[in-house]
């Protein structure tokens, strides 16, 4: 069934909630963004091979058993974001909120004995923005969003790990990651009094997100990695079901949408892990054409007339995309029990949303991503301290989306619109081990 | 170096993990098979992962690493007038981490648990006032428990332990616009679109726990659990069109509903364990729940829909005022626990303990003589348990092995609701039930 | 001296491979269990057989639940004219929903004029009454004080017979039947008007309810004005009028939560109450209730159906919290019977749902508004 644009804007036809004001949306983790943890976010969000601590419950799990001691950490992390979208019908500032939160992460060496000495370690690794577990908003496609960036980052990360050293160079491990969705029902209906009554009932279901991966040493120095990310989503969903008012007769409204969406992907990565100078080059692909895009139908055709002329949500076309990762970091011994760490990174991000020069208005731009990072590891005779602090800088290409001529002049984002702008990250987190 | 040690871990517990949050089916059937076999009554007596619900403090205690996790089920059989309501079972894996350790010279211990419910994490209902429900049992006990705390041991006889509770709120606006086919047209060939502007919020609320070494022997501990509850907040506007082939009205309606669910009032626990034995303790709690504070879960709503007929044949039904919340009355109780665990068989390599347990939940709900209809009654449950711990059983498991295994049997004794008004469309009733919970946790510790 | 097991038959490798498995299928099986935990939305329960004492409120019917499939529910028998519905549970079986239901009907030919026979309709499942049921009529107009018209039909069964009390110009009749279609009446009026009963104002009595309580007197509602009297008698022909004004009168029902204007609720009868209808009923635990459904008109001009009730056959009654039907349908006398799963209801209601000036017609409901009735036959 070919998609149908909205309906025409006849005169009371339709009313439109929001028409150029700017809003945002959001779709997939502030991981997947920025990546995860401070070492890690430093060195261009590289780590399958290069990383080490709680972060690998994210970036490898197999790294996870590198970790010999019983580490907690705790952190924060923000992002402050400057998005633009210039145009006659386009917002200008897209006003974007900021993004704060907790990190937390812990590493737990499992203490069995045998061919298992120091071979496991478990992992966990959380973040918990500050007043949100999931933000969705799954807005109507012409109005002016930055769908991809956005408010992705409003996002709780869940993540559980479990790294093995199966000896000769070898490591695998595994884990999970966990959102929150929710599925609703709201029934409108005559109440016994004879007036629209209505019930709601509202659950929050959990979604998870595989994570596995495997890391194999080239000598004492060098190690590549490889890392698999399912695909974590997280569905808004609320069925309004319309029984017994009286004369008006209207199928159930299916309400739903793809709030947040991490797409499957793997990343691929070369290290060098010894020595002062440290390095790291990875790749990363992501499987963004499976993406469906935000908005669902509101009415669903019925099994017998699945051809029904129920409007369809326009179709998003993203495409998969690879990203190439570099990563740097100087280790110095500054005393006895000081180690200082200097890091620094680059990655390109390129979008995987097409133009938009249909009727819809989902803005994304791919980004040059520049980090930098610093560490202070204190140990024996010192208390087992560390302090990791880092820096991102994201910079947005700009972009022009160009109307198709058969849309209105009066349509937002018409007839171009240019979009730009940038977002800073930065944290610091603490780790102790006990 | 003791007090910085403890001035950073309780700048930890501060900024705090999340913490552990008192939820409903911990309340009602516990947390960890030895804890549950006991009645509960561990204020003063837990250090595995289930310390993270019943006292942080306990943590502490862990003699090393442990990892836990297992499984449980509770069937509710709950009638009125003699026929079964049909409330949803309770069943969820359970499970958590202890990891004891020390700060610059200060014992502390970090712990981890969470009870998953096999099917959703939390449901909220948004009910009338008057529409009956089993208050207690229904809606509240569908759950996720999540926690993590820290507890420190300052001094040789005093442990301290926090965290902080971690519970998701949903908040939702809804937009649909567009035209409604409605018969003799076809209504799935409606042109609609929707939007959805939600958020899970973030509810943090604390944790405390305290317990004092009286003596090798006998042990007091004292908890804190904050209120809890899942707002759902909740707006749909639909605007547009309803018709078919060329005729076409205006039409909106508009719902807002906001609704208080699965609300844990406050509670402070109290207890003591004496051993009195060195293959026997015995355990005495006394819970003071705040149930005055109860918020019953009913949806404070507004709702209109409009629709300009225009002289077309169509009948739509009024609008309803704005429905208001009652409050419900209940009372403060206090609920007493007692356990009881003895090492029925030790040798080095082995220990069997056996355990049981008693608990009185006296309801705080009054006589619900008038309009509204929270269905409850006293909770007496009877509690057997017992557990295998193996030790240094294989050279790749240094430490302990444990299974624990738990039955906890709920009487809730007929209770009968005469009602004042002859015209009540709810009319009298008996109210009565059973539970049967079920559980088993498996642990490896190192 | 401790002993541990331990695998030492193994070669080293096998049983490093042996462990890492084991280890890993556990981790595994954990993870795969964690994962499946939480992430289904099944429809809840808990609300099955909650309390319900079946007496309202009331929704109307659907289409599908009652023959033929193509009927606009929520009409029992759409003839033009017909009201005042009473339906009488023709073998006093509670667990079968066989009715006939007495209605008032006006000249065919004049549907809006006032009533000027009673007619019976059968349905062995309460709904399937056929509109075009020959020979329907059980009463007409014989008696002078009648003046032409009789209507309100209030039946009950008094041991072996049918008794059959209705209104006409000069006050409240009664006939007697051994089968309930073949009547015999008493000559003269069984209550007429009384100009020594203020609140009565002078006015006939009409649209009578009479139920026999369980001392086996019986109990008489009845319009005068704009209330509901009671009275009482022994014989069910003698009757005494009980004093201390109306039973029912156009009050505002108390209102919820707060007795304020307001008030979540809607006033349903503070203009005007008719169409009383008495039955008896037990409650759960056993109390003897006397219900008193009614017809209530408010300030805004709605009609709701409405119920009062008290416990034993004497004393004040108490109004519901609200409507047992409300205004959508205009639902003025109504009729009740209980039976072991549901109870069905059945009123007047204008043919025309979007005209409330119609012609009247009988529409049905039932409570709990939670069953579902099966199309019968099925």
């Amino acid at each position: 069934m070919s998609p149908k644009g909205p309906p025409p804007l006849a005169a009371g036809a339709l009313m439109l909630a929001v028409c150029v004001a700017p809003a945002r949306s959001a779709i997939a983790s502030a991981e997947d963004l920025f990546g995860y943890g401070p070492a890690s976010q430093a060195m261009g969000m590289t780590g399958t091979a290069a990383g080490s601590g709680f972060e690998t419950v994210y970036t490898n799990p197999a790294l996870l058993c590198l970790s010999h001691e019983r580490k907690l950490s705790l952190g924060f992390t923000g992002a402050h974001y400057a998005l633009y979208a210039d145009g006659p019908l386009a917002p200008g500032d897209m006003h974007i909120q900021s993004v704060r939160g907790i990190v937390i992460g812990a590493t737990l060496p499992m203490g069995f004995g045998g061919v298992l000495r120091d071979r496991l370690t478990l992992g966990v690794g959380f973040f918990t923005p500050t007043d949100v577990v999931v933000r969705g908003r799954v807005l109507y496609p012409e109005t002016p969003q930055f769908g991809v960036l956005g408010e992705r980052a409003q996002s709780v990360a869940l993540q559980l790990g479990l790294g093995a050293n199966l000896g000769h160079g070898l490591r695998a491990g595994g884990g999970f990651a966990a959102l929150a969705a929710i599925a609703g029902k709201v029934l409108v209906a005559t109440n016994e009094s004879g007036q629209v009554g209505t019930k709601v009932d509202d659950q929050l279901i959990a979604t998870y997100g595989p994570i596995l991966g495997v890391s194999y040493d080239l000598g004492p120095d060098y190690r590549v990695g490889a890392t698999y990310r399912g695909v974590l989503d997280a569905r808004f969903a609320v069925e309004i079901v319309v029984r017994d008012l009286g004369s008006l007769e209207v199928p159930p409204f299916n309400i739903a949408g793809i709030a947040q969406y991490d797409p499957r992907q793997i990343q691929l990565e070369a290290a060098r892990v010894t020595g002062p100078w440290r390095a790291a080059i990875a790749l990363t692909w992501r499987d963004w054409s499976a993406y469906p895009g935000p908005p669902e139908p509101t009415v669903l055709c019925p099994g017998d007339k699945p051809d029904c002329a129920a409007l369809r949500p326009p179709p998003f076309n993203f495409h998969d995309t690879f990203s190439p990762r570099l990563g740097v970091e100087h280790v110095r011994d500054a005393a006895s029990g000081v180690a200082l760490h200097l890091r620094g990174g680059y990655a390109f991000e390129p979008s995987p949303a097409p133009q938009q020069s249909r009727e819809s208005n989902f803005y994304d731009n791919s980004r040059h991503v520049l980090t930098a990072g610093y560490g202070l590891h204190l140990s024996d005779p010192l208390p087992p301290i560390t302090l990791d602090l880092f820096t991102q800088l994201h910079l947005l290409l700009p972009r022009t989306h160009t109307k198709d001529a058969d849309i209105p002049a009066d349509h937002p984002g018409a007839p171009s619109t240019k979009t730009h702008g940038s977002i800073v990250v930065g944290g610091l987190v603490l780790g102790v081990a006990i | 170096m003791r007090s910085s040690a403890l001035a950073v871990a309780c700048a930890a517990v501060l900024i705090a993990a999340p913490g552990s949050v008192r939820a409903n089916p911990l309340d009602t059937f516990g947390f960890g098979s030895r804890e549950s076999a006991m009645g509960g009554a561990v204020v003063a007596d837990t250090w595995s992962f289930a310390a993270n619900y019943y006292n942080p403090a306990g943590l502490i205690s862990a003699p090393g690493t442990q990892m836990s996790v297992g499984y449980f089920h509770a069937a509710q059989h709950l009638q009125v007038n003699g026929l079964d309501n049909n409330v949803d079972p309770v069943r969820g894996i359970v499970g958590g981490l202890v990891v004891p350790g020390k700060l610059l010279g200060l014992p502390l211990a970090f712990g981890v648990a969470v009870h998953l419910p096999d099917d959703r994490l939390s449901r909220v209902h948004s009910l009338k006032d008057e529409a009956p429900r089993w208050e207690m049992y229904d809606n509240r006990s569908q759950l996720l428990f999540i926690a993590t705390n820290l507890a420190i041991r300052p001094v040789d006889w005093l442990d301290i332990g926090g965290g902080v509770a971690y519970l998701a709120a949903t908040r939702a606006r809804m937009d649909i616009s567009g035209f409604a086919v409605i018969p003799p047209g076809d209504p799935y060939d409606s042109q609609l679109r929707h939007e959805v502007d939600g958020d899970l919020t973030t509810v943090r609320f604390p944790l405390l726990g305290v317990r004092i070494h009286l003596s090798d022997r006998v042990h007091i501990g004292l908890a804190y659990r904050g209120e809890s509850k899942l707002d759902l907040k909740f707006s749909a506007y639909l605007h547009g069109q309803v018709g078919y082939d060329l005729i076409r009205v205006p039409a909106t309606y508009s719902l807002e509903s906001h609704t208080y669910d699965v609300f844990h009032p406050r509670q402070a626990v109290l207890g003591a364990t004496w051993l009195f034995h060195p293959r026997a303790r015995v355990g005495l709690d006394l819970t003071w729940i705040d149930w005055s504070s109860y918020e019953r879960p009913i949806s404070n709503s507004s709702t209109r829909l409009d629709v300009d007929t225009g002289g077309l044949p169509l009948v739509i039904p009024p609008s309803p005022k704005p429905t208001v919340a009652v409050d419900p009355g209940f009372h403060d109780r206090i609920q007493p626990r007692v356990g009881v665990e003895l090492i029925a068989v030790r040798c080095a390599h082995f220990a069997l303990p056996v355990r049981a347990g008693y608990v009185w939940d006296p309801s705080p709900v009054p006589d619900q003589v008038g309009n509204t209809n929270s269905i409850d009654t006293d909770r007496h449950t009877f509690s057997l348990g017992a557990g295998v711990k193996l030790t240094a059983l294989l050279e790749e498991i240094p430490g302990d092995i444990t299974v624990d295994v738990h039955a906890a049997y709920s009487v809730l004794p007929a209770r009968k609701v005469y009602k004042e008004n002859p015209a009540d469309f709810v009319g009298d009733y008996e109210a009565s039930g059973n539970m049967l919970a079920l559980g088993a946790t498996l642990g490896l510790g190192f | 001296m401790t002993r541990r097991l331990s695998a030492s038959f193994l070669p080293h490798h096998a049983r490093a491979a042996a462990v890492f498995l084991f280890i890993g299928a556990g981790a595994a099986g954990v993870a795969l269990a964690v994962n499946a935990c939480g992430v289904r939305a099944p429809d809840s329960h808990g609300d099955e057989n909650l309390p319900n004492a079946k007496a309202g409120p009331f929704r109307v019917l659907r289409a599908g639940e009652a023959p033929p499939q193509d009927r606009t529910m929520p009409y029992a028998l759409r003839r033009k004219g017909t009201r005042d519905p009473c339906a009488l549970d023709i073998d006093g079986n509670p667990a079968t929903p066989d009715v006939r239901l007495y209605v008032a009907a006006s000249d065919r030919s004049y549907p809006d004029g006032p009533p000027v026979a009673i007619l019976a309709f059968e349905a062995a499942d309460g709904r399937s009454f056929d509109p075009k049921t020959e020979d329907a009529t059980v009463l007409v107009p014989s008696e002078a004080w009648e003046e032409g018209r009789v209507g309100a039909p209030s039946v009950l069964r008094v041991g072996n017979q049918v008794w059959m009390y209705y209104d006409a110009a000069g006050g409240i009749g009664l006939a007697r039947s051994d089968d309930g279609l073949h009547f015999t009446k008493v000559p003269t009026p069984v209550l007429t008007a009384d100009a020594a009963v203020a609140w009565e104002a002078g006015a006939t009595p009409s649209e009578p309810s009479v139920v026999q309580v369980d001392d086996g007197s019986f109990r008489m509602f009845y319009v005068a004005a704009s209330s509901i009297g009671e009275a009482r008698s022994l014989d069910g022909e003698r009757w005494e009028r009980v004093t201390g004004g109306p039973a029912i009168s156009p009050v505002a029902p108390p209102d919820f939560p707060t007795p304020d204007a307001d008030s979540v609720y809607e006033p349903i009868d503070d203009v005007r109450v008719s169409g009383p209808f008495a039955v008896m009923g037990t409650s759960s635990l056993g109390r003897r209730i006397l219900r008193v459904y009614y017809a209530g008109l408010n300030r805004i001009g709605l009609w709701s159906l409405g119920l009062a009730a008290r416990y034993d056959g004497d004393g004040v009654l108490q109004r519901a919290y609200g409507p047992v039907l409300g205004n959508l349908y205009a639902p003025k006398g109504p009729s009740v019977v209980f039976f072991d799963d549901f109870t069905l209801l059945w009123f007047t209601a204008p043919e025309d749902r979007t005209k409330p000036d119609s012609a009247p017609a009988i529409g049905e409901g039932v409570a709990p508004a939670t069953v579902s009735l099966q199309l019968p036959g099925l």
